[in-house]
């Protein structure tokens, strides 16, 4: 996530490049999701479709704050806004993802969740946005609550999985896994260095995915 | 794909039938497969024909049957897709 504590110098540049990749896959899955949901009406096609798009806005926010760490826009914005130092950028970068990371995830976990009541929505988008941002360490509380939210909706498409043997469904099951793996080593490991490559390299595995079910669903 | 089938379910099984017949669906025939009254069978009908995923013909003694249109058969198509879509992720 944070660029200047986590990512090891030849993974600088790699980074954005994936981020970016995410940020496409899941803008075609939200668009096409509220595609569907303007054809069917299903409404958890909707939530759907708002869970990818607030997770691909997180990803172009990652992807254009980790740019501007390595590229000297960085200094130039950093003069402009009058902040303190070339961090600041980074940690407002940081910040804002993880508050739209968790979002989307908060509104995936409700769709797995099938619940019509919308409150269960609003109570689990504050208590998550609240953890996070009283937490001393926000960054520990972002992976620790998106490892939860991510092993239930796995656990959710694992059980649709189970329930319909198709490959359609079995895509879908491994890129959770892979992105529930992805955030639950953060949580274990003790070289966040490789963890942030590892990460990168589930989350690929994930995305990659999502591609091939949206192949399988389109073809 | 829930449990009240919605008005694009409803259209998309009358679709389904007079693609089965080939251009020789009846109305009445279409009424009982899609499990509609009267008055709702001239409704959809009348959608259909707007959106022009179906035409009618005639015969000499004014009796009427439908067909699909290109536009009818891409909606099929594009509507399959969007049930694989909803399966994947389990959105019904």
């Amino acid at each position: 996530m944070s660029t200047i504590f986590m990512s090891p110098d030849w993974f600088l540049g790699y980074d954005v490049i994936f981020e970016l990749f995410f940020f496409i896959i899941s803008l075609v899955i939200a668009l096409y999701a509220l595609k569907v949901y303007r054809s069917t009406n299903q409404k958890l096609a909707q939530y759907f479709g708002y869970g990818f798009l607030l997770t691909a806005a997180a990803y172009i926010v990652q992807s254009i704050s980790n740019y501007l760490v390595y590229s000297k826009l960085n200094t130039q914005i950093c003069q402009i806004a009058n902040l303190a130092s070339s961090s600041t950028v980074d940690a407002i970068g940081t910040y804002v993802y993880m508050l739209l990371m968790i979002a989307g995830l908060v509104v995936l976990l409700f769709v797995s969740l099938k619940s019509d009541k919308q409150r269960t929505l609003w109570i689990l988008l504050s208590a998550s946005i609240i953890a996070i941002m009283l937490s001393r360490n926000p960054m520990y509380t972002f992976y620790l609550l998106s490892s939860i939210y991510l092993a239930f909706i796995a656990w959710h498409f694992v059980e649709n999985y189970l329930k319909n043997k198709q490959a359609i469904t079995l895509t879908v099951a491994l890129a959770f896994i892979f992105l529930w793996f992805g955030t639950f080593h953060f949580l274990i490991s003790v070289d966040h260095a490789t963890f942030y490559v590892i990460g990168h390299i589930l989350g690929l595995f994930a995305y990659i995915m999502i591609l091939i079910n949206w192949y399988l669903v389109k073809k | 794909m829930s449990g009240k089938r919605d008005r694009v379910a409803i259209m998309n099984d009358m679709l389904e039938f007079i693609r089965e017949k080939n251009g020789d669906a009846k109305p009445t025939h279409i009424m009982y497969k899609a499990n509609l009254s009267n008055e709702m069978l001239t409704e959809y009908i009348k959608e259909l024909l707007k959106k022009e995923f179906i035409i009618e013909h005639k015969d000499k003694d004014e009796k009427r049957t439908y067909s699909l249109t290109d536009k009818g058969f891409k909606f099929l198509t594009e509507y399959t897709k969007m049930k694989g879509f909803l399966a994947a992720y389990d959105l019904n």
